[in-house]
């Protein structure tokens, strides 16, 4: 679905990684790691066509990325950022309804569909019964799940999420870390996430791209890859691994 | 308040804002005169009051009143800076030096509007062309580009001020503070406003979209860069009719959107409509006021505007939730 070729990453004055290149397709469920400042956030961003990458190719079901218009590229493509730092006025239902933009055809508002789909997607995240309620007035937590509601309002093919579990409830982590797997096994699509914590890889992605820092990181399926060799490298810090029914996770070694 | 409710109670507003703007004045005119004027045009003198006089005068005031309030909703959003106001990019000051350089070399009215209307366009084409450089959308750039002009234009205005003649300056002050008295005719305006606010309206959701932020907008399938200029250029096109009708009027534009907002409508598909009735009709009150509180006697209404607009909109502030 979404494949990137020797793609390099760089923000104003740094190059932040070389010769990223991996292959999102339908069913997958990517974990993307690496330490503060190795290119997370940027990847996401460049993937998304957001910004443009500084080399290396990217396409979208075999076309260049770049060539879609914007409303096109964000029915195939859904983010969820880490960063949104204005306020909104209106609903939490309106807030969750703007996800419905590139799909919007009408002059006069949005359409039952659109009320339907945003709806719906409260639903999944559990804030259905908050529909009516200021956005302003939403926990930082909340927040974070009206975000992924107004994503999935999208239904866009591709996810992209930056963070998805900050500032979660361990409950809501679980929730979403299941969300996320169901719609990559149930319904085919593909998604990479950032994530901070070596415990969850491990139980739900299929595969993982590590970003070391420099010239080097590593893609492939999770079992390969998530190693504790790697890990310690990646992160930098000892960790320790602990048994569990399923295989083997890591925690931080103190 | 509801939507539709806030629709008819500005609407019934600005129906009765334009009425009263056609019955008060230092010739009397009963309710039933102006009905009759109004659906049984006979010549005579009520006639030429209502037609010749009160109703340009009451559409200018609404025009512009509504223009203004339309170019700061699309600027608070567009600079995403709350005290955004349709002068802060530098319009009213480039129309003001140019209207007050003509009026000191003691120019007509015609040529007092061609140099108002060149020095708006100058500020806008500078601010543009600094804020838009490399191809790279900054609004805090173009809104301190904005700031930074406006002041030394200020400054300029200023020195005007000072050494122009004594006879001069009572011309110039009104002209500073916002007049309609000598508003010329209406009609480009509300060509402007009709086009602005059916843009703004076909483009309301992008606008919701843009104050979340340009990251958010482009992630959601938002071409935010042709959206931010075509914004600009609705607003600078906006602010320069309204100038160009009544000089620099404060506080509509600033204050018209965020009563809205207050109100609880954020989205831009009723904010922008709801904003334009509420800003023409209180400028068209704020008008009669203008010229009917102290006969024969007019009062700048950039003036009123503030001195109405301010307790209503502490009201406002002040409401509890």
């Amino acid at each position: 679905m979404l494949r990137c070729q020797n793609l390099t990453l760089s923000v104003p004055g740094r190059v932040l990684c070389r010769g990223i290149s991996c292959a999102l397709e339908g069913g997958q469920l990517w974990a993307v790691l690496g330490r503060n400042g190795s290119g997370k956030t940027t990847l996401v961003h460049t993937l998304a066509g957001l910004q443009p990458a500084a080399g290396g190719t990217i396409r979208l079901n075999g076309d260049a990325l770049v060539a879609r218009a914007s409303r096109q590229r964000a029915r195939d493509i859904g983010v969820l950022l880490q960063l949104e730092d204005t306020e909104f006025w209106g609903s939490v239902l309106d807030y969750v309804l703007l996800g419905r933009f590139p799909h919007a055809r009408s002059w006069f508002g949005w359409r039952r569909e659109d009320e339907a789909s945003a709806l719906a997607a409260l639903e999944t995240v559990e804030l259905a019964a908050f529909a009516q309620r200021r956005f302003a007035t939403l926990s930082g937590g909340e927040r974070q799940r009206a975000r992924i509601a107004q994503m999935l309002a999208q239904e866009p093919r591709v996810l992209l999420l930056d963070e998805p579990l900050q500032h979660l409830d361990l409950k809501h982590q679980v929730r979403a870390l299941g969300l996320f797997r169901r719609l990559a096994r149930e319904e085919g699509r593909a998604i990479a996430m950032v994530l901070h914590d070596a415990l969850w890889p491990g139980r739900f992605c299929t595969h993982a791209l590590l970003m070391y820092d420099g010239d080097d990181a590593l893609a492939g399926p999770a079992r390969e890859v998530l190693t504790r060799g790697n890990l310690e490298r990646l992160y930098g810090c000892g960790l320790d691994e602990v048994a569990h029914d399923e295989g083997g996770y890591f925690v931080p070694h103190v | 308040m509801s939507r539709p409710l806030l629709l008819a109670v500005m609407s019934v507003a600005a129906v009765c804002s334009v009425f009263s703007a056609l019955l008060l004045g230092t010739f009397p005119v009963s309710a039933a005169q102006a009905l009759d004027s109004i659906f049984h045009p006979i010549p005579g003198v009520v006639h030429d009051v209502i037609w010749e006089l009160r109703a340009p005068r009451a559409a200018a005031a609404f025009a512009c009143g509504a223009l203004l309030a339309l170019a700061g909703a699309l600027l608070q959003v567009l600079l995403r800076n709350a005290l955004a106001d349709p002068y802060i990019l530098g319009v009213s000051s480039g129309a003001s030096l140019g209207a007050l350089l003509a009026l000191t070399l003691g120019a007509g009215a015609l040529l007092i509007n061609a140099a108002s209307l060149a020095g708006a366009l100058a500020a806008l084409v500078i601010v543009f062309g600094l804020g838009f450089r490399s191809g790279d959308w900054n609004v805090y750039r173009l809104l301190l580009t904005g700031v930074v002009l406006a002041t030394g234009l200020s400054a300029l205005v200023s020195l005007l001020l000072v050494m122009a003649p004594q006879a001069q300056v009572k011309g110039m002050l009104f002209w500073l503070m916002g007049d309609l008295a000598y508003a010329g005719s209406p009609i480009p305006a509300w060509g402007v406003l009709v086009a602005v606010a059916l843009y703004g309206i076909a483009r309301a959701t992008e606008l919701d979209l843009l104050g979340l932020g340009q990251f958010k907008a482009r992630s959601l399938g938002v071409a935010v860069t042709s959206l931010q200029a075509a914004v600009f250029f609705a607003a600078a096109v906006a602010t320069v009719a309204a100038v160009m009708l009544g000089g620099a009027i404060g506080f509509v534009g600033l204050m018209a959107p965020h009563a809205i907002r207050l109100l609880g409508v954020a989205e831009h598909r009723a904010l922008l409509p709801l904003a334009a009735l509420l800003g023409g009709s209180f400028l068209t009150f704020a008008d009669t006021a203008a010229r009917t509180l102290w006969a024969p006697q007019q009062l700048p209404v950039g003036v009123l505007t503030a001195l109405i607009g301010v307790p209503a909109m502490l009201l406002l502030l002040g409401r509890r939730r």
